[in-house]
């Protein structure tokens, strides 16, 4: 049975190693799949997942469990996507420099290698029409997208997570549906 | 036939987000008598289904693998000020079993002090009493023997 996130919390307060691991693979897939999301990458979801978990065990002294968990570590995942971002638009100017990399990660495969996925040939193509269709989204419209389609969360959550009302969240999700529904055009007829 | 239902509502059809039961049957029903809306909602759901094929997964080797990997990180940067921290956690968690028993302790020996000193109390009184006895048995026996005296110097 799953703990509870503040009695999990307490624990790596108290620098306990084995609670930190208990609380990255309870929302390791998560982090990772809403990363994928915006990232539309499978290796830059992979860094910024280690990046998010780092982050957030790092500052854990300074959640006091005011808000939920999750809000907050999907919050500190979307801010840490587009630190992401920007070191990467920093390291395309100024070239390829380790430093801005994940040096501490030593993974020794492409993280497209070793993905589970078995699926047809309908799926696939589906799968790229709609990654193709995220890159015209706006950020927010992808935020929201992703954290109702591929995280389930309920819209009223999504405006806690994002820091905007309701009406916001469903006028961007209107957007982005229509945007995604023409994209995959044929798809539906 | 009912009239047809907005975009929006068939987007919140889709997505779940209609509480009232009643309305998502009726919108359930209506989509079953209304291309229109049929269709509607079949363009959304392509959407949706194609959301779907995002998922990512991994064998647990890999995401242990990942996990490791940051635990290795956080260990490597962990800083001086991180120890301290962990250490003071530690000795906040000491010191509150401390604070615990100094209060038994300090609880325990309130209670033998005036346990103590009602015992002290008492036997003060007990002697006070027992002095005032032996006083008046003294006084008595003066009195006895100036009486004695009197009357041999009478007689």
């Amino acid at each position: 049975m799953e703990r509870d996130d503040r009695e999990i919390i307490k624990e790596i307060k108290q620098g306990k190693e084995s609670a930190t691991d208990e609380l990255i693979r309870k929302y390791q897939k998560k982090v990772y799949n809403m990363a994928y999301g915006l990232a539309l990458d499978y290796d830059k979801a992979w860094d910024v997942t280690q990046e998010v978990f780092i982050k957030v065990i790092r500052n854990i002294s300074s959640f006091r469990g005011d808000s939920s968990f999750w809000t907050y570590l999907y919050r500190i995942a979307i801010n840490t996507f587009y630190d992401y971002k920007r070191k990467e638009k920093v390291r395309g100017r100024v070239g390829n420099f380790s430093d801005i990399g994940d040096e501490d990660d030593n993974r020794q495969f492409e993280v497209k290698d070793v993905i589970n996925i078995e699926e047809d040939f309908e799926k696939k193509d589906l799968r790229e029409k709609i990654l193709k269709g995220l890159e015209n989204l706006t950020d927010i419209q992808k935020e929201v997208f992703i954290l109702k389609n591929t995280q389930g969360f309920k819209i009223r959550e999504i405006g806690k997570i994002l820091k905007i009302s309701e009406g916001t969240v469903k006028s961007h999700l209107n957007r982005a549906m229509e945007k995604l529904k023409t994209m995959l055009g044929g798809e539906a007829s | 036939m009912s009239a047809h239902f907005t975009k929006e509502e068939i987007l919140d059809f889709v997505c779940g987000e209609i509480a009232d039961a009643d309305k998502k049957q009726e919108i359930e029903e209506h989509i079953k008598s209304c291309a229109q809306c049929a269709a509607v909602e079949k363009e959304y759901r392509a959407v949706t289904d194609a959301a779907n094929t995002l998922s990512v997964d991994f064998s647990e080797d890999i995401w242990k693998m990942q996990r490791d990997s940051i635990i290795r990180r956080l260990r490597k940067t962990e800083s001086v000020f991180d120890k301290i921290r962990v250490f003071a956690a530690g000795l906040f968690e000491i010191k509150k079993i401390g604070v615990a028993f100094l209060l038994v302790l300090f609880i325990g020996a309130g209670a033998t002090v005036y346990k103590h000193n009602k015992t002290l109390a008492r036997d003060k009184a007990i002697t006070e009493k027992m002095e005032f006895f032996e006083n008046m048995e003294i006084i008595e026996r003066l009195e006895f023997y100036e009486k004695v005296a009197e009357e041999v110097i009478d007689s």
